[in-house]
């Protein structure tokens, strides 16, 4: 199982997802694997063509501060022409199409309320930060 | 009577940052001027002001997501300056390798990631097919061997550095922890795939050029000055050595300057449609003393690689033309005969029988008020230029950036490439892809340059003199 927190900790609610990883990264083992990163590339393609089960975890622009989301998600060919936008399905996409996989994902998101410089999260998408660890687990566990 | 139009291309597609294009045409629907603008600003050099020095090298790393190795290694070499020490040979040898890596890195991304889809689909392709997904689909193991070469060079920026993006490892004095034997093993165990996927993209590469003749002819394909610094051999280099300028018929202009003395012989001008600076060679002025750095400008200016392989490639490389090497479409080849170089000169570092020893960081405070530190990024030479106070404290700060560098040679090429392939009212998507992948050629670093991010859009619209659209083509 592969979990790819998504995030920029230098843009307060866009670092959600790192805390996230913070929580989850020492239960790491063999069979989970955490990574952080700033932005989706396509190299990450490879690593989750080696996983049954990856898990995105981001912050959403839009959305009640505080509300989580999870939804799955399902290998889109989206027309994309921009090495910086690659989506959770365009990496699922890439996967299928270069190493024939097709592992179950899901995308974990936290409606953030701030995203101006600084490091600190607001309360509000703090406070989702246990609330997509145990949403994490969960999926790991029916797994 | 027939109007003048313009074409703006904004933003660029493909590239590193944002920027957009601007095609006048005269009543004949020919194009008669071209500029290429960089319109995100950023002023680094600014807001280092009042900053202890020792902060440089991890403040400038900031600068760029896809090269901040380079700026950690010339600011490093800056600060190395102001403390007026030499650094352990270990630690220098190690700052090879890391920059090495970053080339790697870099190069894989501009050729595999940015530019394949015009090289592989063709120029004409389908917009909606002319991306990472087109070459998936037409030729996987490229876009898989793209993958790989990304992956070999960020993984060790990340062993030796502990992250992929923004390592804080290379500091003034040297770098802040030596290499481990395991690392230097995995390293070392993964350079035979890489120096087979970079054998294969050259033989793919070379394979594909006889159908680019026009382009060839066209993209940027002028006499101008190539600059890059090469070291006491002649050698290729990345980390450090002396200027050399080599004019269009390969003849020495200038040879052993110091890069400390850039400012003897480089200039820049600010033009008001731009925030990227155009810099000059000085004796020549502006705008004779046009000149390129990059892949390109390395490979026409050292006398050899120094690696087996990849000097084999440049003997061929240099046969593309009696002169040096002018279109600025070989700016593909060049960058993979340099990655084949880096994963061989990586190896012989690598098994350097000094490179685990423990002793890397030289440590002093300021020893000078004043320090420049210059290295070739991927896309050409960068400089830092360092001034401090008797605190420590930068009191003044000039980046001189690759890009910019070529800014004059890129403003060039657009329209080189406008006149010979945009004419008539109607815009087709084969002719603007043109216009833009002489751009990618160059592989500008706008972040880098203009010292953004963003969803980059296409909308391009042929505008009356009166602003009315004549015709807009818009890519979400």
């Amino acid at each position: 199982m592969l979990v790819i927190c998504i995030g920029n900790t230098l843009r307060c609610d866009d670092g959600f997802a790192w805390h996230v990883a913070d929580e989850l990264s020492p239960q790491a083992t063999e069979n989970l694997r955490v990574l952080k990163v700033l932005q989706l590339t396509p190299e990450l393609a490879e690593a989750i063509s080696e996983v049954g089960l990856v898990i995105f975890v981001d912050a959403a622009a839009h959305g009640e501060p505080g509300t989580l989301t999870c939804e799955s998600i399902t290998s889109s060919e989206s027309d994309l022409r921009y090495s910086h936008d690659f989506t959770p399905a365009t990496l699922i996409h890439m996967a299928d199409t270069l190493y024939r996989a097709q592992p179950k994902a899901f995308l974990i998101c936290a409606a953030g309320k701030v995203f101006e410089h600084g490091e600190s999260l607001s309360p509000e998408i703090a406070g989702a930060v246990p609330a997509a660890v145990a949403k994490v687990r969960e999926i790991a566990g029916r797994a | 009577m027939a109007e003048r139009r313009t074409i703006v291309i904004d933003p660029v597609t493909r590239i590193e940052g944002h920027s957009k294009i601007t095609l006048h045409l005269n009543e004949e629907g020919q194009v008669y001027d071209a500029q290429f603008h960089v319109t995100q600003f950023r002023g680094f050099e600014k807001f280092c002001e009042g900053r202890p020095f020792s902060e440089m090298p991890a403040l400038m790393a900031r600068i760029c997501g896809i090269c901040p190795v380079s700026h950690l290694i010339a600011s490093a070499k800056a600060c190395d300056a102001l403390l007026a020490v030499k650094i352990p040979p270990t630690a220098e040898k190690l700052r090879r390798i890391f920059g090495l890596a970053q080339v790697v890195q870099s190069h894989a991304l501009s050729l595999f990631h940015l530019s394949s889809p015009d090289i592989l689909l063709g120029m004409d392709a389908d917009p909606a097919k002319s991306n990472i997904f087109g070459v998936l689909e037409k030729n996987p193991q490229l876009a898989k061997d793209g993958i790989a070469l990304r992956k070999f060079g960020q993984q060790i920026i990340e062993r030796l550095g502990g992250k992929r993006i923004h390592p804080g490892w290379v500091v003034p004095g040297g770098v802040s922890d030596p290499l481990t034997q395991d690392d230097r093993d995995a390293i070392l165990k993964a350079i035979p795939d890489a120096l087979a996927i970079a054998e294969r993209s050259i033989v793919w590469l070379k394979g594909t050029i006889e159908g680019f003749r026009q382009e060839i002819a066209s993209f940027g394909n002028f006499p101008t000055l190539f600059m890059g610094i090469v070291k006491p051999d002649g050698g290729l280099t990345f980390y450090d050595g002396k200027i050399r300028f080599v004019d269009a018929s390969g003849t020495l202009v200038a040879k052993d300057l110091d890069p400390a003395d850039y400012q003897e012989f480089l200039g820049e001008k600010v033009e008001p449609w731009s925030y990227l600076k155009s810099a000059y060679y000085k004796p020549k002025g502006y705008s004779e003393g046009i000149y390129r750095v990059g892949p390109l400008a390395r490979l026409n200016v050292a006398d050899r690689c120094g690696t087996p392989r990849a000097d084999q490639e440049l003997a061929e490389f240099q046969e593309l033309q009696r002169t040096a090497v002018l279109s600025s479409f070989h700016y593909h080849h060049a960058r993979l005969i340099e990655i084949l170089y880096c994963v061989e000169r990586m190896e012989q570092l690598l098994n350097d029988t000094e490179i685990l020893d423990k002793h890397v960081r030289a440590i002093a405070k300021a020893n000078a008020l004043e320090g420049v530190g210059a290295a070739e990024a991927p896309r050409g030479t960068l400089f830092h230029h360092y001034k401090i106070d008797e605190q420590g404290l930068i009191r003044w700060a000039n980046l001189v950036i690759a890009t910019g560098q070529n800014n004059l040679a890129m403003n060039k090429s657009v329209l080189q490439v406008a006149k010979h392939y945009v004419k008539g009212e109607k815009i087709t998507h084969g002719m603007l892809n043109r216009v833009e992948a002489v751009i990618r050629a160059y592989d500008p670093c706008l972040s880098c340059s203009t010292h953004a991010a963003g969803r980059m859009a296409l909308q391009v619209q042929l505008l009356s003199p009166k602003g009315a659209v004549l015709d807009e083509v818009v890519r979400n």
